[in-house]
């Protein structure tokens, strides 16, 4: 998956609506990415 | 011997004497949330020994990774309901239980061992969200409802409701922005608007 599309995965992953496939890639991706952690922090407290 | 009171400490510290395996503290974690987290679990998996089994499960992993738990990035409170809602969901996809129509009103907060006062707790929490859930425009809502409730991932939303993924993903972002604002109050700085969408 290249990073743009990872990047657009925060709302998706912050409702657990990603598939395990696609969780694990953006957990993967999250680990090495502070804008996404940031985003889903954000997100995450509206959930 | 009545249980060491640790009603004064929040609740990060109590996730953090539970990352020294402090089981007094973990009791404590469910004294707060366990209701909250059964009514979320029910919520999403519409049967009572399948929620128990997402909170049980939940309770498990917050015992087993507290000490992973970083209190810069999200309150104990979120880490502890989002670990909730991904089992509730994981059950909820294993058992093939999902439903479209979201529960009734009312029915997570009849019934149950909570006081009182817990209830009334629980239910000015749940109308809180519901109101602002019911600000969001028609589109949003839907998306966000079928996805936290429903247990549905995004490509099973975009398939059912006939729209490129893109714009399902598009939703639930904005959705998701527009209820922290409602729900925490406006943001400091500049407005929080979506930055990037593909696919």
């Amino acid at each position: 998956m290249d990073p743009e599309t990872l990047h657009g995965l925060t709302a998706a992953y912050a409702l657990d609506a990603l598939d395990p496939e696609e969780r694990d890639a953006f957990e993967e991706h999250l680990a090495g990415c502070e804008r996404c952690r940031v985003e889903v922090a954000e997100l995450a407290g509206a959930a | 011997m009545p249980r060491r009171d640790l009603a004064h400490l929040s609740d990060e510290a109590v996730v953090a004497l539970t990352a020294r395996s402090d089981e007094v503290a973990l009791a404590e974690l469910y004294d707060r949330y366990g209701r909250v987290a059964y009514g979320l679990a029910l919520r999403v998996l519409r049967d009572e020994a399948l929620a128990e089994d997402a909170v049980q499960d939940a309770f498990l992993a917050i015992w087993r990774g507290a000490s992973r738990f970083i209190p810069e990035r999200a309150k104990a409170s979120t880490w502890i309901l989002t670990l909730v809602h991904r089992r509730a969901v994981d059950l909820v996809r294993r058992e093939q239980r999902r439903r479209v129509e979201p529960l009734p009103e009312g029915d997570l907060v009849a019934g149950g061992g909570a006081s009182a006062e817990d209830t009334a707790w629980l239910r000015l929490e749940r109308e809180r969200v519901q109101a602002a859930l019911a600000r969001l425009p028609d589109q949003q809502r839907e998306a966000i409802e079928l996805a936290y409730y429903g247990g549905f991932t995004q490509s099973e939303l975009a398939e059912r409701l006939g729209e490129p993924l893109g714009t399902i993903k598009s939703r639930m972002f904005a959705g998701l922005a527009k209820l922290r604002e409602l729900l925490d109050g406006p943001l400091d700085g500049d407005p929080w608007t979506p930055r990037h969408f593909t696919g």
